[in-house]
């Protein structure tokens, strides 16, 4: 048989299905499942949510006059302005201290960098609500700080502006501190050498250079902020803002559907600036470029000693924030009688909580980290390993990313109204412990699966085809290679998911039952019903066991590191 | 051999779950409730003690929001029974069909001003929850308050500012007392006094414990809550005084009825027949001055000596027939300020 | 004839609305060293992966001895892979690298030791089983990378630009060893890279390849001397290319010269490009002596070492310029300086005519 015969009978040549072999069966099989548990535990609740805001109490399509009694109603819709201006202003204070704070970690030569980054860093360990607490019995009416207010209440914006600002700044921080840390000393050198002031200097390299570190610091805090629930639940008194107006609706009033009107309204800032923050964010890495030398600061009193100035204040005010809220939960009676019992810490009499609800935490923190980052882990394994359906890869890793734009109240919502629908044949979850695991996963899918797809990329792409070509099955590598190769950012997964797990409160406020109530949501609670000090007693005991397990977090990261060094060197 | 295994450990979980199935043969009963929580863990031992076969399930709330999730599940009711509920509510979904007639075993045992009337009895009453004033002295001498002794006193300029109440949207006692006020005055004069009140309102609570623990502790002077609350922060220590305003107070029932439809019906029964009971009815009397079974309610420590007296002639029918127009009517005048008061 | 071991018709690999493979048919026989040549874009990753099932063409066929494996997932194939980033296994050490796909074949253990041990000798590195990749160089690296490959003995070896990665020295060193590896086993085997050097030096054949088809596809001899396109002709080696008129049948006019060559197909008048190498421009000196020959001026002299790269023009050429590779014996001599004018001679079996302009597909 000759060639040329071959020939001519390609144009016609039929195209080429390829088979699929077990590898390809398995990988296909487990892009599947994961797009479809993405679909049921994130999008197809939240477009029936979607559904449910046109909709009337008994189900009936009512177009958008929902949407037009919110629009009309004063007591409602005010909130929309309430939450942006205060969102604002929250996030400009955020980010100016913010920025200072990592400036002077970074560019500046001051003592004892370590402590105060540890410092800054502590709000994360915290419920939102803690701040909330602990403003109170600073600044409320028997606050012992009270004066420093000039008699305005704490109870309204400005307590919330300060709760927030308190909780949101270690995000903003770690943000600005990559920003600036990543700066190329040539330019400096450039700007020096050709005698630019050093507010020149400032203005037209340092601020350029962090410039998308800064917007994308700015929407991560506003967004943080404007869906945040906590703080103005506690501290708000009388202030609506959108996310405890959801909660009005819907726990308050069960009036779900108006409940998705205000998610509708609240989800559009957080979407908006999910895009400006991911736009930045792509910006940031790769103005970066593989020349630039690190910086390294030369010490400056005058400026030093400014930069020591402001990070000691701020790091004053996280601990006095911290130490009052640990006070309030020791205090006996307060303010009357201040002598210290632990009393508070039996929550037998409080109303909303218990030392269950604790157990009920920590189970649901270690399931949440268990399987979350098992199941994100997998997932980003097949989006970007996977040599099977494209489309469906992209169309998972798009699914996963939802969740960053998602209020956590939005999804608890949504949530009710899928898992609670009564043809669902997932009902069952409803009210159970799983449900909880499955909505903490979702609201905190995104940033995990970005940190496990970064761990990923940086491995050899071609370690599957390398074990395809050895017959290897990918699950053999993936388990003898790739995980522990990845087990670092595991960690870090799932230590990120414990401790969200463990302050969470606003998509599982909703999603409680009594059997499983949760020491956030206790806090929540027992802070409503007006038992503030067993509040503040749960709260810490969330903030002793977050910064327990990240203790622990560290020592095994080190033990790992000084196990694997042998292959790590080099890279 | 993989198949194998597996199929071995899942017989393995089934027999298991099978077995731990018969060994706990109870029945487990979701019960709705509004009673303060301090109280439930004592309630669920009692009554388990009583009746080993059940297993009580608290879901807690407050008044308005057990109500407004029992409305929410109309169509699809979850609870089995529904426990100690302001009457009011109780009357209100009982005109929906919520509920299942049931007469308990010793009802007629029960003062028949505290049961519903129709036989057998839509709802049973088990005690009445009666509102008052937490009064913190400390912090009033501080800001020279007086005593208020009135409803009237506290719509004087002197405490602006200085008292909390609960929301009646969310919290049962907010509205026995909005109820009581626009029963004893009429409408028009009853608004005319919450407008007044509302400018010296610091804060509207979500809970109806809250304002009393607040002036307990001090942040706000003038709590206005219920009876018990402010006993038992007195008790704890707290400089409060517990008052009974002149004028007459609010008050409501908390009472049971088991839900139309419930699957567990027996064990139903058997939570309703114990609520009736002498012991629970002296249970009843430790917090609550006046209990469903006359006789055997004993002074209650540091409530006000006098406040049975004071309680107003509550309509039931009229409070839960207007219950809508009034929160909707309150919630227009005074949930779209949103700014705090000062 | 015998029938070829991997037989590959008709390939064609469109991306979207990109054809990255186009027609693709090459036959490689038992036991060969074929290189796939070609500029980044031309096709040649591309074709490997078809081969190889990491990425199925969208039409046409690939059998391997006598197999259809078309459409098959790599792992129901029969070859051993090398890549250019090595992809050792980082946290294993170089005998369990080695060892990896023996072990999924459940194989006894000393077995496996024992293969190991003999392909640790093999690629030299009898010592450095227990460490672990990032503790040996780049080269080094490579070698275990190709045990890796050959532990299971495939019928195919593919080498995707095994070497691009090192630096010039190890290079050289790795490429012999290869080579006399591939000899020694006699497994087939396909390298793929960008580097004309690499695989003159190596390849029994060369596949030329250009926006996805094969140019050429021949020895490294065929593929230098006898280049079949334009492009094949420029992108293997130094080429000097002209432009030029073909007088008559056999003759070309360049400058002022006319140069007797051997024509394929064009009409007289034509105008045309003529491929010369340096090294096929011979000095004959000062003096014509030679048939085929023009002279011109010595514009600039580059020493290189072995020999000198000449730049000519003016005189017979004209504005054209040519350069040459004339043996440093040779200049010193005919002691040539700058501006010189002297003649040069050009076989009329090195020059070859292409179309004017750059041909297409």
């Amino acid at each position: 048989m000759g060639i040329p015969m071959a020939d001519t009978v390609v144009m016609t040549a039929p195209r080429v299905r390829p088979r699929l072999g077990r590898d390809e069966w398995l990988m296909g099989g487990g892009l599947l499942a994961l797009a479809l548990y993405l679909a049921v535990t994130l999008l197809v609740p939240l477009v029936i949510m979607l559904a449910k805001s046109v909709q009337d109490r008994e189900g009936a399509f009512v177009g958008l006059s929902n949407f037009a009694h919110y629009f009309t109603n004063p007591a409602l819709s005010g909130a929309i302005g309430n939450s942006l201006w205060v969102s604002v202003l929250a996030t400009l204070i955020v980010i100016a201290l913010a920025f200072g704070y990592a400036y002077a970690l970074t560019r500046g030569c001051i003592p004892f960098k370590g402590f105060f980054r540890l410092v800054a860093m502590a709000p994360l360990l915290a419920p939102s609500l803690l701040s909330a607490i602990a403003l109170i019995y600073l600044f409320g009416n028997q606050g012992a700080l009270k004066d420093w207010l000039f008699g305005e209440s704490i109870y309204g914006p400005i307590g919330i502006v300060m709760g927030s600002v308190f909780w949101t700044f270690p995000h903003a921080l770690i943000i600005l501190i990559t920003a600036l840390s990543t700066a190329d000393a040539r330019l400096y050198e450039a700007s020096e050498s050709l005698g630019a002031s050093r507010w020149r200097t400032f203005t037209t390299v340092t601020l350029p250079g962090a410039r998308y570190g800064l917007i994308s610091a700015t929407f991560v805090v506003f967004t943080l902020v404007i869906t945040d629930f906590g703080v103005p639940k506690v501290i708000g008194g009388q202030f609506n803002m959108l996310a405890t107006d959801i909660y009005k609706q819907v726990v308050g009033q069960q009036n779900f559907q108006m409940g998705a009107v205000v998610s509708l309204v609240l989800l559009l800032p957080a979407v908006v600036a999910f895009f400006v923050e991911r736009w930045a964010q792509t910006r940031q890495s790769s103005a970066v470029s593989s020349r630039a030398v690190p910086y390294r600061p030369k010490p400056r009193s005058a400026r030093d000693l400014v930069l020591l100035g402001l990070v000691s204040v701020v790091a004053a005010m996280i601990l006095g924030i911290l130490g009052m809220a640990a006070f309030a939960s020791l205090a006996k009676l307060w303010p009357y009688n201040l002598s210290l019992t632990l009393s508070h810490y039996d929550f037998s009499a409080a109303d909303g909580g218990s030392w269950a609800s604790y157990g009920n935490s920590i189970r649901l923190a270690l399931y949440t980290a268990f399987f979350g980052s098992m199941i994100v882990f997998a997932g980003a394994y097949l989006v970007e390993k996977a040599r099977v359906a494209q489309p469906l890869r992209t169309a998972t890793h798009l699914l996963a990313l939802i969740p960053m734009a998602v209020p956590g109240m939005v999804l608890g919502l949504a949530y009710i109204f899928f898992f609670n629908a009564p043809g669902n044949p997932l009902n069952f979850l409803y009210g159970s412990m799983a449900i909880l695991v499955l909505a903490t996963i979702a609201h905190f899918y995104t940033v995990s699966h970005l940190t496990a797809l970064t761990a990923l990329k940086q491995l050899d792409p071609e370690f599957e085809s390398v074990s395809a070509s050895l017959k290897t099955p990918f699950y053999r590598t993936l388990w003898r290679v790739t995980t522990p190769m990845c087990l670092p950012a595991i960690l870090d997964i799932a230590i990120y998911f414990f401790i969200n797990a463990m302050t969470t409160v606003s998509a599982v406020v909703f999603l409680y039952s009594p059997n499983t109530t949760l020491a956030s949501v206790a806090v929540l609670n027992m802070d409503d019903a007006g038992d503030t000090a067993p509040a503040a007693a749960m709260a810490m005991l969330i903030v002793l066991t977050a910064g327990a397990v990240r203790l622990l977090h560290t020592a095994l990261s080190h033990w790992l590191h000084r196990r694997t060094q042998g292959w790590r060197r080099g890279g | 051999m993989n198949k194998t295994k597996f199929v071995r450990l899942l017989l393995c979980a089934v027999v298991a779950a099978g077995v731990t199935g018969l060994a706990q043969a109870k029945t487990e009963l979701l019960v709705y409730t509004a009673v303060e929580a301090d109280e439930l863990a004592a309630f669920k031992k009692a009554i388990e003690t009583d009746y080993p076969d059940l297993d009580i399930q608290w879901v807690r709330d407050s008044t308005g929001i057990i109500t407004a999730k029992l409305l929410a599940e109309k169509a699809n009711p979850k609870a089995d029974v529904v426990w100690g509920l302001a009457a009011t509510s109780l009357k209100l979904l009982a005109d929906e069909g919520y509920f299942q007639p049931y007469a308990p075993k010793g009802v007629d045992k029960l003062d028949p001003t505290y049961v519903d009337s129709a036989k057998p009895p839509v709802w049973v009453g088990q005690r009445a929850w009666i509102a008052s004033l937490c009064f913190n002295t400390v912090e009033a001498e501080k800001l020279k308050l007086p005593k208020p002794t009135s409803w009237q006193d506290l719509t004087q300029p002197a405490f602006k500012g200085h008292v909390i109440m609960p929301n009646p949207n969310s919290s049962g006692t907010g509205f026995l007392d909005v109820s009581a006020w626009l029963q004893m005055w009429g409408e028009d004069k009853g608004w005319k006094f919450m407008d007044g009140l509302h400018e010296n309102i610091a804060q509207y609570t979500h809970s109806g414990s809250k304002p009393c623990k607040m002036a307990a502790a001090g942040e706000v002077p003038v709590g206005i809550s219920f009876a018990y609350r402010g006993a038992q922060e007195k008790t704890k220590g707290a400089p409060v005084e517990v008052i009974a305003p002149s004028e007459g107070v609010g008050w409501d029932l908390e009472a049971f009825a088991i839900t139309k439809n419930t699957k567990k019906l027996d064990a139903a029964k058997k939570l309703a027949d114990w609520s009736v009971t002498l012991k629970a009815n002296e249970m009843y009397n430790e917090g609550y001055a006046v209990v469903a079974m006359p006789g055997v309610a004993k002074p209650v420590p540091n409530f006000p000596p006098d406040i049975a007296k004071k309680m107003i002639k509550n309509d039931f029918q009229w409070a839960a027939k207007h219950r809508e127009a009034i929160l909707a009517e309150w919630s227009k005048r005074y949930d779209s300020k949103s700014e705090p008061k000062k | 004839m015998t029938t070829p071991y991997l037989r590959i018709r008709n390939l064609t690999k469109r991306f979207g609305d990109f054809t990255a493979l186009d027609d693709v048919s090459i036959d490689i026989h038992q036991g060969e060293f074929v290189c796939f040549l070609g500029p980044s874009g031309c096709g040649k990753t591309t074709l490997l992966r078809a081969i190889s099932g990491l990425d199925i063409q969208t039409h046409g066929t690939v059998e391997q001895d006598g197999r259809d494996i078309s459409a098959l997932p790599p792992a129901q194939r029969d070859f051993g892979i090398v890549f250019q980033s090595y992809a050792l296994f980082q946290n294993l050490t170089v005998a369990r690298n080695i060892a990896y796909g023996l072990e999924n074949r459940k194989q006894p253990k000393a077995a496996i030791r024992q293969r190991v041990q003999e392909l640790l000798e093999l690629i030299g590195l009898p010592d450095s089983g227990n460490k672990y990749p990032s503790q040996l160089s780049g080269g080094q690296q490579q070698r275990v990378a190709l045990a890796r490959a050959l532990a299971v003995s495939p019928g195919l070896l593919l080498l995707d630009e095994p070497l691009s990665a090192l630096d010039a020295k190890v290079r050289v060193y790795l490429r012999d060893e290869i080579k006399a590896l591939q000899r020694r086993l006699g497994i087939t085997t396909i390298m793929i890279t960008h580097d004309q050097e690499e695989a003159i030096s190596m390849a029994d054949r060369i596949v030329v390849m250009r926006a996805g088809k094969i140019e050429q596809v021949g020895t490294p001899l065929e593929i230098y001397h006898q280049p079949a396109s334009l492009f094949v002709a420029e992108f293997i080696g130094a080429m000097n290319l002209l432009p030029a008129l073909l007088v008559q049948q056999g003759e070309i006019q360049l400058g002022q010269a006319r140069l007797a060559c051997k024509v394929n197909g064009f009409a007289p008048g034509t105008a045309v490009q003529a491929a010369v190498r340096p090294e096929d421009v011979v000095c004959t000196g000062r003096t014509n002596g030679h048939a085929n020959s023009f002279h011109a001026e010595v514009q600039d002299l580059e020493f290189m070492g072995p020999f000198f790269w000449l730049s000519l023009g003016g005189g017979e050429l004209g504005e054209h310029r040519l350069r040459a590779q004339l043996p440093s014996q040779q200049a010193r001599e005919l002691n040539l300086h700058p501006r010189d004018s002297t003649h040069f001679h050009i076989p009329a079996e090195h020059i070859r005519l292409f179309p004017d302009g750059y041909p297409h597909g």
